[in-house]
């Protein structure tokens, strides 16, 4: 197996994607050097409210505090994942036992992360969330920082993507890239599309909660089969890239009203199709 | 011909400074197919007029009225799409401070109230001519930001822009509803 050093970069200590990346990478076999932890501060609250809004508010109310019960039952999503893979750990402290360090920063460009991160010789870093990742780290990261983006590079870039794919009724287009991190806006090497079709979701939530385990597990499998020589990072066309913005309020609505009336039309056909 | 409905429409411009060129005193009278090589001739040199994108800050008035010219003479090429494209860019990486500061983008707030009331019914004008939903998001967005409502100082043509390009935005997106 390979001896690289694995760091994983974490938005905050209970992010179920992150202890679900790190509990899998361990099942597998691999150890896991450090986790950096992105303090929650009043300067990223501002920060992050001032981008997202509202949006912010829930985000908060159900990562921080609802957690897995967030996610509504008997569907596909994270918590159904973990149960099916008997993932127990939901605090990236827990990982302490197995000998990983855990580092909590400001931001992850601070000084220290830097620093800690220039500790290792040959390392690889995962990224689960955390906010934009700057030269100075992206400099001392050894082979790269692996990203799990939610659409298909290079066309979708940006934010908001499979809000984008629906409303541009590409929803074939729907699906996740794992690439390496570089100083553009999801610009860097690919290292594998995943796509993901869109079965019967009468809203964009329960979408999204279905790309989750699909990317906890795609992560997984592209930190392994990278680490041991089965894939090789392809550099990006630079033509037919989109960069999308965040979905304002009333095209988000239209996003759910497409979902709708494409199910009710399914679901017609395939009552037709039975008879 | 959108050009003909920009002709047949000329009244409802000609109380506005918005469209100083359909004013213009060659267009009156002539016949539609004259008007229209006068008018593609024009755009062509509006075009060429146009060259290299500014900074936004160097951004005028005039810029945002020749882009909407060109983009009613359907003139999508990728002069225009560059421009646009770099407008939309500079305004959702910006919405932050688009939304707290009204002072930075003109010499006055009535010039900031006036450039993104046009900015509006540019990218609303550009979603017509080529269904690009990213325009019509970022149009969205600018008219939820409220200094950029018109104020009872603003001129009578920026509050009648400003309410043709709101209820326009509303039938769209009860079309697409609708779709």
């Amino acid at each position: 197996m390979n001896k690289k050093s694995i760091i994983v970069f974490c938005p905050n200590p209970s992010s179920l994607y992150t202890v679900s990346v790190c509990e899998l990478l361990l099942n597998r076999g691999y150890s896991i050097d450090h986790i950096i932890v992105r303090k929650f501060t009043f300067k990223r609250f501002r920060t992050e409210f001032s981008r997202d809004g509202k949006r912010l508010l829930i985000k908060i109310w159900k990562k921080l505090f609802l957690k897995e019960a967030a996610y509504p039952k008997g569907t596909d999503s994270l918590p159904l994942f973990r149960s099916n893979n008997k993932l127990k750990i939901r605090n990236v402290r827990e990982f302490k036992k197995n000998g990983t360090k855990i580092l909590y920063c400001n931001t992850l460009n601070d000084q220290i992360v830097e620093d800690t991160l220039k500790m290792y010789d040959d390392k690889l870093v995962v990224f689960t969330g955390g906010g934009i990742i700057r030269k100075n780290i992206l400099d001392v990261a050894g082979d790269g920082v692996i990203n799990c983006h939610m659409g298909i590079l290079p066309r979708y870039k940006g934010m908001d993507l499979p809000e984008w794919c629906i409303l541009e009724n590409k929803t074939e287009e729907l699906g996740i890239t794992l690439h390496f991190m570089d100083t553009g806006i999801d610009t860097g090497y690919i290292l594998r599309k995943v796509k993901i079709p869109l079965k019967g979701y009468t809203c964009i939530k329960s979408l999204r909660n279905s790309f989750e385990p699909i990317m906890v597990k795609s992560m997984v499998d592209v930190v392994d089969d990278y680490l041991n020589g089965r894939i090789k990072p392809l550099k990006q066309e630079s033509e037919n890239r989109r960069q999308y913005f965040i979905v304002h309020k009333k095209l988000y609505d239209l996003v759910d009203s497409k979902l709708k009336k494409r199910t009710t039309i399914a679901n017609k056909k395939s009552k037709i199709q039975f008879i | 011909m959108k050009l003909q409905n920009i002709l047949e429409n000329k009244k409802s411009f000609a109380i506005s400074d918005e469209y100083p060129f359909l004013n213009n005193k060659y267009i009156q009278g002539l016949e539609v197919e004259d008007a229209q090589i006068i008018n593609n001739i024009s755009a062509e040199l509006i075009l060429n007029d146009l060259g290299e994108y500014p900074k936004f800050k160097n951004l005028t008035f005039k810029d945002i009225i020749d882009l909407r010219i060109l983009v009613h003479f359907e003139v999508a090429n990728s002069i225009v799409y560059d421009w646009l494209e770099k407008i939309l860019r500079y305004c959702e990486i910006n919405y932050v401070n688009l939304k707290n500061n009204e002072k930075k983008y003109a010499r006055t707030r009535e010039d900031s109230i006036k450039l993104f009331n046009q900015i509006i019914a540019l990218f609303v004008e550009y979603y017509l001519l080529e269904n690009d939903l990213l325009f019509l998001n970022t149009a969205l967005k600018i008219t939820d930001i409220k200094w950029i409502v018109p104020t009872s100082s603003s001129s009578l043509s920026t509050k009648a822009l400003r309410v043709i390009k709101v209820n326009q935005i509303h039938e769209i997106i009860r079309t697409l509803e609708n779709e």
